[in-house]
């Protein structure tokens, strides 16, 4: 991967009232990587798993092996290390972001501000597939060309006062209104072709293919509008009050319904100002917050979401072909939520140990999520729909302390967690079964749905399901058993915990982080388990625990190639349902102050810092359920967090 | 001072409220227009009708699925056991209704529905295109209903009364989309799929409409496409009165023929182009250079040229006799996986072409044989002698034809429907139609088999796919599913 990128900042006083800044940032990224997404077979990290012992990468001569053919040869999967060398996924991307403002101080306490931003992102991308092994093998070949560019632009104009309540010091109050829009416009173009040499792997340009087999170009946008206003007060320093109201609309959302007005109210006590404060010992310092507001959420939905379209493209013979191909939501809204919050900082022992806890309550009505229809409307979802309502509701809390601190040594320690409750508080018009979740009022989100595996029969091997969830009997038919809520995805609390060891300028920090009862899925275990699926490989685990003898007590079944009678047994159940708590050394880092060797410090004067380190990430990780075969984090398909090892040098002048 | 503050704010007032404009918020897609205002004019229409046969086309539907079921879970054809992961659980008879293949025969059978009910329910004054468009679409609702309810219904001559499936006929966009429909009787799926086709025969003009508008294509329904199909419904339906009719009809109108000698049989199957001089198809899915299903494509299932996991049973090679023509379509050969002999299906071998081999949905010698059965099931077996025996000296010109009756008739005419339609996903629904027995005996390098399927098996209906029954309570599954 290649990045070049440059900035440049500018700011300038026009006059004594007004002044006018701007920044330009430009940068490409040019980058090869392999061609199809995490499930595909040219993806390094899932050909690792999949394939099996015997399929060789060389052939004897070292050349590497293309065969397509045989027991050897790649039949089903391919030879990463071929398409590696012979796949080209090539992917240049160019973006120029640039910003102007304005500050004009109209008169003693007004500002006027004018600000206005432009975002043009261009993305050209390759996708050649070569034509001797793999997923161009049998169209000789193929290549595909695409063009994405994104023109975002925004401007915001705002008008900010301040009053200064005379007589009162630390005393005012501030104003602003402003109007803000945006809007983002895409344009794609795409080509491909197939047919390309056989034996000339440079010309990998689309104008050598044989056959052109599509072209196409289309467009796509969305635009926003805001008007916002906040007040702020601020009294002695002591006690603060703000308030602000904003309305703002999406083009996303059905005709009526564009426009949604959100508002919140807050305010902060700082009780270590007070005369009465000082009369204790206790407490160094000690601050109140609160807030409540709403606030509404459009993200993360497509452009055109609330419209019921037909659309063109699905070409018939040499004629165009239409098709009503989404159903569309008229009714579509913001998602909107009310968030209550309070919270306190205090510090103790003259602020040596701080601390911060925090509660939120957050409802979330009009929940925008996919709705499971029946099929028979020729649709299977309503993709965005507002549909139901939910609580997180949480507390967080966080210390930091300066534990030890003498001359030669010191230690700090900082350690925060979090605990989330997530409820689902009304129903829409999904409920029930959603895929492999479970909703219902007074369950978590993501509660899982899915038939409790009662591990395998001692005699003969078969998996066995438990056939409700009391759990009194067994069966071996996967489709008798019933399916249950079970566990969820959500974690019961995280956080992090980070300490840092000073002596005389050798300094030691640590950082690990932890998310501890949530359970997670192998998307993949269809593949990687039992006889099924045959010419994927298979897990360790596999191998070591399958059930061969009679009266073997194990998890896994039999092995019986093809599946044959047990080709359920890798259907998803709770076997594959693993508890994804984890705590992690993400940094370990060790270090020295050079400045402290006096001779140094001496003879480099112009140094204001210098200071050498060794760090390693990503060190340790603790599972906590011994069947999981892959990173919690990372998940089974994408590239892992490495371990990696890096020296460095501070150096302040 | 007092005049130039107030100058200042009414400039900065200006400013602030430019661009506070209601249709800065409306974006409108580039590709797409409003579904409920979509079909307008003539020119609409048949644009909709083109996007309708690509929806047919697709390799959940006709494409591939349909077609690749009907005849493995019969008696046709097997998965390998060098294989690429697909139809498996349908090769082993292991299938459930969290994962079955026919899941996506399922809803996209349903997206193509709702394509020709938009269309039928098109507001255009009528016109002779109009009509022949309205009457493609009914033919391909029919033919969509009737592959539904044989996949996922009881047989109609074995119960009228089971559970068939929904049946909708309005367009989504009136009907809003959280309609939660149960299952309608076999029966009434047939009255309709009969009363759709009797519409669409009286619509559909004797000869297609100006060149402009679907020519004489064997890519685009016509009149004696939709009656042909209605001979096949009634069959499947055990009406052989109705179907005789309908099949007679075909042949004396129809104006198709079959090949007569070896070489035009083998250069119409080795073909990839559509038929426009009515010779053997009567109507066939377009494949087309820019619009294939590619990998996807129910050639890349047979040819060794693509996956080539689906092979032919043993005992299908060995019903054709050395002379007959067929025969060329069987290769005895090698599955390129693992080297081993094999009986490669040779009728798509268009994979390794640009443009692609069309997907035949229904042919003339179909027709002739359901006229043969008719015949023979209505007490008119010389007459059922003569349209079997057409087919059979055709195909076999060293044949002497034959001179059976009673249910030995019956079986040479299903042997022959084997014979000519094999491969072409139609097998399964002659067996249960006549509520046979599914004998599947193992096949060589193959790991998988479920070698008999009873009468009295549930898996011979496909079940309902488990994403409709949780979406939609009012849908019982069929018995065995849960």
């Amino acid at each position: 991967m290649k990045r070049i990128s440059g900035l440049i900042n500018l700011d300038h006083k026009i006059s004594k009232r007004i002044s006018i800044s701007t920044g330009l940032n430009i940068s490409n990224v040019n980058q090869l990587s392999p061609n199809g997404g995490s499930g595909s077979w040219d993806n390094p990290i899932f050909a690792s798993k999949i394939l099996r012992p015997f399929q060789l990468a060389y052939n004897d001569d070292g050349t590497l092996n293309s065969s397509s053919t045989g027991n050897l040869g790649y039949t089903a999967h391919d030879n990463v290390l071929y398409i590696a060398e012979n796949d080209k996924h090539i992917l240049s991307q160019s973006k120029i972001l640039g910003n102007t403002s304005l500050n004009w101080n109209i008169w003693d306490q007004l500002n006027y501000t004018s600000y206005v931003s432009v975002d043009y992102n261009a993305l050209e991308e390759t996708q050649y597939f070569n034509p001797i092994l793999g997923s161009g093998m049998n169209s000789k070949g193929a290549d595909s060309e695409y063009y994405t560019r994104y023109f975002n632009w925004l401007t915001r104009n705002q008008l900010d006062y301040r009053f200064n309540i005379p007589n009162i010091r630390a005393s005012y109050i501030t104003a602003a209104i402003g109007y803000e829009a945006q809007e983002s416009q895409q344009y794609n173009l795409s080509a491909s072709g197939t047919g390309f040499p056989l034996t000339q792997p440079t010309l990998i340009a689309l104008s050598n293919a044989a056959t052109p087999t599509t072209a196409s170009a289309s467009n796509s946008g969305y635009s926003f509008t805001s008007i916002y206003s906040r007040v702020s007060a601020n009294f002695k320093n002591k006690y603060s009050l703000n308030g602000s109201f904003r309305r703002d609309g999406s083009s996303v959302f059905g005709v009526n319904n564009r426009y949604g007005s959100f508002w919140s109210v807050g305010g902060a006590w700082n009780i270590d100002e007070e005369s009465f404060f000082k009369n204790q010992k206790v407490f160094s310092s000690a601050k109140l917050r609160a807030s409540y507001g709403t606030t509404g959420n459009a993200k993360g939905i497509s452009n055109y979401a609330a419209l019921a379209l037909a659309s063109y493209g699905s070409n018939y013979t040499t004629g165009n072909g239409q098709n009503y191909n989404v159903v569309g939501n008229p009714d579509l809204s913001w998602e909107k939520q009310k968030k209550f919050d309070i919270g306190t900082d205090f510090g103790l022992f003259n602020n040596r140990l701080t601390i911060t806890a925090e509660y939120y309550r957050n409802n979330i009505d009009g929940l925008v999520q996919s709705v499971s229809l029946s099929k028979t409307t020729g649709f299977s979802s309503v993709s965005y729909a507002n549909s139901g309502a939910m609580e997180n509701r949480g507390f967080e809390l966080a210390l930091k302390g300066e534990v030890i601190k003498s001359k030669n040594f010191s230690w700090t320690s900082n350690f925060n967690i979090a605990f989330n409750h997530n409820e689902v508080t009304k129903l829409g018009n999904a409920s029930g079964a959603n895929e492999n979740y479970y909703l219902d009022k007074g369950y978590d989100y993501y509660t899982y749905y899915t038939r409790l595996y009662a591990g395998v029969d001692p005699a003969n091997g078969t998996a066995l399901w438990y056939t409700d969830g009391t759990k009194t009997a067994t069966t071996t038919d996967y489709t008798a058993a019933l399916r249950v809520p079970y566990k969820s995805a959500s974690p019961k609390y995280f956080g992090g915990f980070s300490n840092t060891f000073n002596f005389k300028g050798i300094s030691l920090s640590a950082d690990l982080y932890y998310n501890l009862g949530n359970y997670i899925v192998d998307g993949w275990s269809t593949r990687f388990s039992d006889g099924a699926y045959y010419t994927f490989n298979k897990y360790q685990y596999e191998y070591w625990n399958r059930w061969t003898t009679p009266g073997q007590i194990t998890d896994v079944p039999k092995y019986i190639a093809g599946g044959g009678t047990q080709s359920n047994s890798n259907s998803f159940s709770s076997r594959f349902i693993y508890d994804g708590s984890f705590i992690k050394l993400k940094n370990l880092t060790l270090g020295y102050d050079l400045l402290k060797i006096s001779i140094l410090k001496k003879k480099l004067l112009s140094f204001s810092k210098l200071y050498i380190y060794g760090r390693g990430t990503n060190l340790w990780t603790k599972t906590f359920d011994s069947r999981l075969p892959f990173d919690p984090e990372s998940g089974n398909v994408t590239v892992p967090q490495s371990k990696t090892f890096t020296l460095g040098i501070n150096v302040g002048l | 001072m007092k005049k130039k503050k107030i100058l200042l704010f009414t400039l900065v007032g200006m400013i602030v409220l430019t661009s506070c404009n209601n249709s800065f918020l409306d974006q409108a897609p580039s590709t797409s227009v409003d579904a409920a205002t979509s079909i307008k004019t003539v020119n609409d229409l048949t644009d909709a009708v083109n996007g309708l046969y690509t929806a047919a086309k697709s390799s959940s539907l006709f494409g591939r699925d349909v077609h690749v079921l009907g005849d493995l879970l019969a008696d046709n054809t097997f998965i390998s056991s060098s294989n690429y992961g697909r139809f498996l659980t349908t090769n082993a008879y292991t299938f459930s209704a969290s994962s079955s293949d026919a899941s996506s025969i399922w809803s996209q059978g349903y997206y193509t529905i709702l394509q020709a009910n938009r269309i039928i329910s098109a507001d255009i004054p009528s016109s002779s295109t109009v009509d022949q468009l309205k009457g493609e679409a009914y033919t391909i609702r029919a033919l969509t209903y009737l592959t539904l309810v044989n996949f996922f219904g009881a047989p109609y001559t074995v119960n009228a009364n089971a559970p068939g499936v929904p049946i909708v006929t309005i367009p989504t966009y009136i009907t809003g989309p959280y309609l939660k429909p149960s299952r309608n009787t076999v029966a009434e799926v047939y009255d309709r799929i009969i009363t759709d086709l009797e519409s669409a025969f009286s619509l559909l003009p004797n000869t297609p409409i100006s060149a402009t508008y679907h020519a004489t294509s064997s890519n685009y329904i016509s009149k004696y496409a939709a009656k042909a199909i209605e001979a096949r419904a009634y069959l499947y339906k055990g009406d052989y009165a109705n179907a005789r009719d309908a099949a007679l009809s075909v042949v004396q109108n129809g104006g198709y023929t079959l090949a007569t000698t070896s070489g035009a049989f083998s250069s119409y199957w080795s073909s990839y182009a559509a038929v426009s001089n009515k010779l053997e198809t009567i109507f066939e899915l377009n494949m087309s250079v820019t619009s294939n299903n590619g990998g996807n494509g129910l050639d890349y299932m047979y040819s060794q040229a693509g996956y080539g996991d689906l092979l032919s049973n043993a005992e299908v090679y060995n019903l054709y006799t050395s002379t007959d023509f067929r025969k060329s379509l069987i290769i005895n050969g090698i599955r390129k996986g693992n080297s081993q002999k094999a009986f490669v299906v040779n009728k798509y071998s268009n994979v390794s072409n640009t443009d692609k081999d069309e997907v035949k949905i229904i042919r003339y010698a179909e027709v002739i044989l359901t006229l043969a059965e008719a015949h023979a099931k209505t007490n008119n077996e010389p007459q059922a002698l003569i349209y079997l025996n057409q087919l059979a000296k055709l195909r076999d010109p060293s044949f002497s034809g034959y001179a059976s009756s009673g249910q030995q008739l019956l079986n040479d005419i299903l042997n022959e429907r084997r014979k000519e339609l094999a491969f072409e996903g139609l097998r399964l629904f002659d067996l249960t139609r006549l509520n046979l027995v599914i004998n599947r005996p193992p096949q060589p390098f193959s790991y998988s088999s479920y070698p008999t399927v009873l009468t009295t098996d549930y898996r011979r209906i496909e079940p309902i796919p488990q994403s409709e029954t949780d979406a939609n309570p009012n849908i019982i599954n069929n018995p065995g599913y849960h």
